[in-house]
Formats: structure tokens, sequence, C-alpha cells
């Protein structure tokens, strides 16, 4: 490898090592937790997702749960399929779910690598997606 | 050893080396170290945000199927250019695994051996311009892939 790569990537991993690169950090606003969910996600790291958001929503009263994507790096089709994991996990507990924040980037990965999107509840902004939760229980 | 190709056309052999980086794909860490850099040279190598993203995507799929199907090798992402000056990426995945037994069907939509979405193939061979798998049963895999500026 190049220097200048080895250097860069030696920087990544310093990163990586403080937990810079990867968090869920959550709120709750009118019984819908809102996780936030950032960085490249690891097949491992999105196990422990699926693991702390529906421990999260079976714990609190919660109407829904709106995940917030805005932050995540790349999309890929192992971690789309854990999120729709979550989605059906939630929809089982009789909580709602929503999507929020795909970045055009995103998106135009999501619709490349053809993955159905047609039943999953997407919205633009807490707001949206807490009025979507209300009307919809 | 089984071969297909985007369009049925091979990678063009001419392609100038510009700048070449491996990972090595060990554990899960090393696939968002992989991603995470691939955006980097991506972005300095001239790309869009919208292309840095699926070139890491493209990326991602095989470094996930790198770990989850013969359980380590490795993805060398190389800056490119041919004969008219037009850059470009190639991502190179390689692996000493189990191999892949039907080229054809591992390329389709929805075909998976692992019960998942069987959309990562699929899906980099849609976002790179350029495709070639090579696959023998208990010798390993091979793709190649590549996309223009
Ligand atoms: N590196 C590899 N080594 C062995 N088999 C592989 C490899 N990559 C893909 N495959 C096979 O090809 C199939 C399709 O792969 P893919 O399109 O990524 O879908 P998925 O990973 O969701 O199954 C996999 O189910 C697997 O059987
Ligand atoms: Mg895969």
């Amino acid at each position: 490898m190049e220097a200048d790569s080895f250097r860069l990537l030696n920087g990544v991993k310093a990163m990586m090592d403080s937990g810079d690169e990867y968090s869920v950090s959550g709120s709750v606003t009118n019984r819908c937790y809102i996780a936030c969910i950032n960085g490249e996600l690891s097949s491992a790291q999105m196990g422990q997702l699926y693991d702390e958001i529906v421990r999260m929503a079976e714990k609190r009263e919660l109407r829904g749960v709106i995940m917030d994507l805005n932050g995540l790096a790349v999309l890929d089709s192992a971690a789309f399929c854990v999120l729709r994991k979550i989605s059906g996990a939630l929809a089982l507990m009789g909580l709602k779910s929503a999507w929020m924040g795909i970045k055009p980037a995103i998106a135009s990965s999501l619709v490349d690598f053809g993955a159905d999107v047609d039943d999953l509840c997407i919205c633009q902004n807490i707001e949206d997606g807490v009025r979507l939760m209300s009307f919809q229980k | 050893m089984a071969k297909y190709c985007k369009n049925n056309r091979v990678l063009e052999a001419s392609a100038k080396l510009l700048e070449s980086s491996t990972f090595e794909l060990n554990e899960e860490n090393d696939q968002a170290t992989a991603v995470f850099m691939t955006r980097e040279i991506a972005k300095n190598a001239g790309f869009n945000l919208a292309d840095e993203v699926m070139v890491a995507t493209a990326v991602s799929e095989l470094a996930t199927n790198i770990l989850r199907y013969a359980s380590c090798g490795r993805i060398r992402v190389i800056v490119i250019q041919n004969g008219d000056g037009r850059t470009g990426i190639e991502i190179g995945a390689e692996d000493k695994g189990k191999g892949i037994r039907d080229l054809k069907l591992a390329m389709q939509d929805n075909y998976s051996t692992a019960e998942s979405l069987g959309l990562g193939l699929p899906s980099v061979e849609r976002i790179m311009d350029e495709f070639e798998i090579e696959s023998e049963i208990g010798q390993g895999t091979r793709i190649r892939a590549r996309r223009w500026l």
C-alpha cells in the first residue's frame, strides 16, 4: 500500500478505536423513540443495533420508532436487510416504524441494488414521523 | 475456472495503474475500514458524492461476501486511467474460500444460499460499468470491477 494511504488508514484506525466511527444514540419524543444511526455499519454492529432498538422498544411505552439514517455513510444489502428486520420485529410488537433522513446518495444505491421499499414507512423529519405514528395507531 | 462478465465483455488489460490500496479482510472491523477508505479514494480521484457512495457500497457488498462465505480474503482498490486519459476506480476482491458452484445463478437477483436478500453481486454488477467474476469450487473467487468517472 502507498505511504499516503497507509497514513490515512492509521488515522482511520485511531478514529475507530476511539469509537467515533459508529454510534447509535437515541431520544424519546411524543412516545416515539428516535434512533440516530451513524457511520459505516458492519454486520456485527447491525446485529447490535437490532438488539438495542428492539430492547428499547420493549422497555418503554412507545408508540413507534423513527430510524434516523442521515448519518449513515453507506447502506449495503446486508445493512438494509437488518433495518427491514428491525421494522418487521417492531411491527410484531405492535409498534410503528419509520425511516428518516435517507440521503440522495443512499437512495440511489438503494435503487441500484433493487431493494423493495414499497411497504416501508419513510418520513422526512421528526414531526412528519410523529404525525404518521399518531394517525396510524 | 468458471467466469462471468457483464455484457460478455472482459476487462481491458490496458488500463494504467495510478494508485493502489489493499485491504485485508479477516474480521468485521476490516470491512468498515475498507468502506471508509474507498470513499476517501473515490473522492480524491474526483468522484462526486453519489458515485463515491455507490463505489463504497460495492466494496461493502464484496467485503460482506468474503467475510460471510470465505471467512477471509482481500480487496484492492485501484485508481486507474484508460487510453483516453479517463480516470476510474477498479475494485479487485479475492478469496480462497469454497467458491461458487453456479455463477449464472449467483448473479441473479434474489439468489442466495444464505437465505439473505441475494442482491449483493447483482447490485455490484449494476453499480460498476465493467464487472467480471471467476470462481472455482474449493479454490476461491475473484472479482474485478470498474467504474469510470
Ligand atoms: N466470495 C464468495 N465465496 C463463495 N460464495 C459466494 C461468494 N460471494 C457470493 N457467493 C455466493 O453467491 C450467492 C449470492 O451472493 P449475493 O448476491 O451477495 O447475495 P447474498 O450474499 O445475499 O446471498 C451467495 O448466497 C453465495 O452462495
Ligand atoms: Mg452478499
